[in-house]
């Protein structure tokens, strides 16, 4: 009975192993400028891999206005901890919506900024370098997915250390006002397909990578010389770069320090 | 008829044969792999088989579990998955040891080298030469840097190069189909590391639609709605369609307008698809059935 009672419990505690706590934040309505179109479809998408996968969870779905800049913001109240959407209480957030992107590739001013429309925690604009840390505090986010253009410039990527508090790994694109990425349903889609698996074919569909899943669908509806980039940080410089090339959503890893950092980025 | 146009013929023959079945809805551990499979089972099992090994030359191991799903059907075989999808010409395989770039390394060949091997794989394909818009060899980069928590200071190791990707893009009769795409990464020796090859067949009726678009387009009869807060930077008449990993498979006639936003700094760009009156098109589905969810449809304020 013992016996049975310890592989019930071992089975449970396997499922939940591999269980994600996932978010997404999706924002096509800017008040009438510039809106876009596509990116709450986005959200869904991916939202949808994951839910058929089995055993993830939605920890929030928030769209347009109820995406708040606050929600990305390590201090200030409300902020990435706020309990219905804060950024920092999910362990995969995925970002949509509209970013900062600076006249050229080769800037050093700070460029890495998301920008929301919302309704409370304002300001909308974020600069992630300075103003986010995720993982911290109790904070639970391991993967910070962005797609918002050009929030992750390869030209500041080394000041993106202070965002992993815990976090493990960061996606985004970099480019610039000429070489942009375009308001697109597939590109998400794909990446929450190749990230969560097809779940009715889970043995059989590729399951990749978070680096490798946005190597391959970051590059998806993006103008000339754009780049998809991942990043992640590490205790040792081997810890660095195995989660770069080898970790998934589901691996269970432990949270790394941020001293080292090891990212790859692949250009269109 | 060549060996590929055979086996091609086999996997379209067992797809109408078993389109006649009841899908179960059943999670993939229902796959029945011991039980003896209805012939036209076994039939597409062989084709899948065959189109891994021989189209895309993957090297299987011994142990391999192979099987059908809703509109996939594919094969695990050690670090190798392969899939195909039933109602579209849709490949995709990957091989677990491709990401681990430390252990495997990376393909070393020359672009020109590597086109090369796109195009046979095309062919074993049975994919049109002649649609091949771009082709485009891309390879990763690498960076490593440490960061020394007192003095904030990063050391940064060189520029690595890091794995080579062929990205394809395809047109028809110069009519861009902008989501049909092919990228391809290859390991050390020539083996496929992932492949997604997502190049459904076009219905004569979507490509006539999409001429049409085209001539109005070109013709300066079609004027693009304004957005507010951006300006038209592109447009273009071409075709879309459901993405490779979707059990839906739609195919849509569209104008593409891109726009720009007139805040320079305001990153990615607007983008509308609109058919001949300027309203937007369904756009083409993910899923047959969506998976249901609960959701929250307005955000509290937050508390003080």
């Amino acid at each position: 009975m013992r016996q049975v009672i310890l592989f019930v419990l071992l089975a449970f505690v396997a499922a939940e192993a591999g269980a994600i706590v996932l978010s997404t934040g999706a924002i096509n309505n800017y008040g009438g400028s510039a809106n876009l179109v596509h990116d709450i479809a986005e959200a869904n998408d991916f939202r949808a891999w994951y839910l058929l996968a089995g055993g993830n969870t939605i920890f929030s779905a928030w769209t347009d206005g109820d995406v708040w800049g606050s929600d990305f913001r390590d201090q200030g109240s409300p902020n990435d901890m706020e309990p219905s959407g804060g950024s920092d209480r999910a362990q995969v957030y995925y970002y949509t919506g509209h970013g900062i992107c600076p006249s050229s590739q080769t800037t050093t001013s700070a460029v890495d900024f998301l920008v929301t429309h919302g309704n409370f925690g304002l300001p909308d604009v974020t600069h992630i370098v300075t103003d986010s840390v995720w993982g911290n505090n109790g904070g639970r986010l391991q993967f910070m997915l962005i797609d918002a253009s050009c929030p992750t410039e390869v030209p500041e990527i080394t000041q993106l250390f202070p965002i992993f508090g815990g976090l493990h790994m960061v996606t985004g694109n970099s480019g610039d006002s000429k070489h942009d990425t375009l308001d697109s349903e597939a590109r998400g889609s794909e990446f929450g397909a190749e990230t969560a698996g097809i779940p009715f074919l889970a043995i059989f569909f590729p399951h990749l990578p978070v680096g490798d899943a946005w190597m391959n669908t970051g590059l998806i509806d993006v103008q000339s010389q754009v780049c998809a980039i991942a990043a992640a940080a590490g205790d040792t410089r081997d810890d660095a770069i195995n989660r770069r090339d080898n970790e998934f959503v589901n691996s269970g890893w432990g949270n790394p320090s941020n001293n080292w950092m090891a990212w790859k980025w692949v250009c269109n | 008829m060549t060996s590929n146009c055979r086996r091609i013929a086999v996997l379209a023959g067992a797809v109408g044969a078993l389109a006649a079945l009841s899908y179960t809805t059943a999670s993939a551990a229902d796959i029945p792999n011991s039980a003896p499979p209805l012939a036209d089972e076994r039939a597409l099992d062989a084709a899948t088989r065959d189109i891994a090994t021989k189209a895309l030359g993957l090297k299987l191991a011994p142990d391999v579990r192979i099987g059908h799903k809703a509109n996939f059907a594919g094969l695990q075989a050690g670090p190798l998955t392969f899939t195909h999808r039933l109602d579209s010409r849709t490949f995709l395989a990957y091989d677990s040891r491709f990401s681990d770039t430390k252990n495997t390394g990376v393909n070393k060949e020359s672009d020109g080298e590597l086109r090369k091997r796109n195009r046979r794989l095309f062919e074993q394909l049975q994919i049109p030469a002649n649609e091949i818009a771009s082709e485009k060899v891309v390879q990763e980069k690498t960076q490593i840097g440490e960061r020394d928590k007192t003095t904030g200071q990063v050391k940064l190791e060189p520029i690595q190069l890091g794995k080579k990707w062929v990205r394809t893009t395809r047109q028809i009769e110069g009519l861009p189909v902008f989501s049909s795409r092919a990228t391809i990464g290859w390991m050390p020796g020539g083996d496929i590391g992932f492949l997604e090859v997502h190049w459904p067949e076009i219905p004569a009726k979507v490509l006539e639609e999409g001429r049409r678009y085209r001539e109005l387009v070109s013709g300066g009869r079609w004027h693009a709605p304004e957005l507010k807060g951006a300006r038209v930077e592109s447009v273009d008449a071409g075709i879309i369609h459901s993405p490779a990993a979707a059990t839906a498979m739609d195919v849509v006639p569209v104008i593409r307008v891109i726009y720009a936003p007139l805040d320079e700094r305001m990153g990615k760009k607007p983008v509308a698809y609109l058919d001949a009156a300027g309203k937007e098109v369904q756009m083409p589905r993910v899923f047959v059935e969506p998976p249901r969810e609960s959701l929250k449809t307005q955000r509290a304020a937050p508390t003080r």
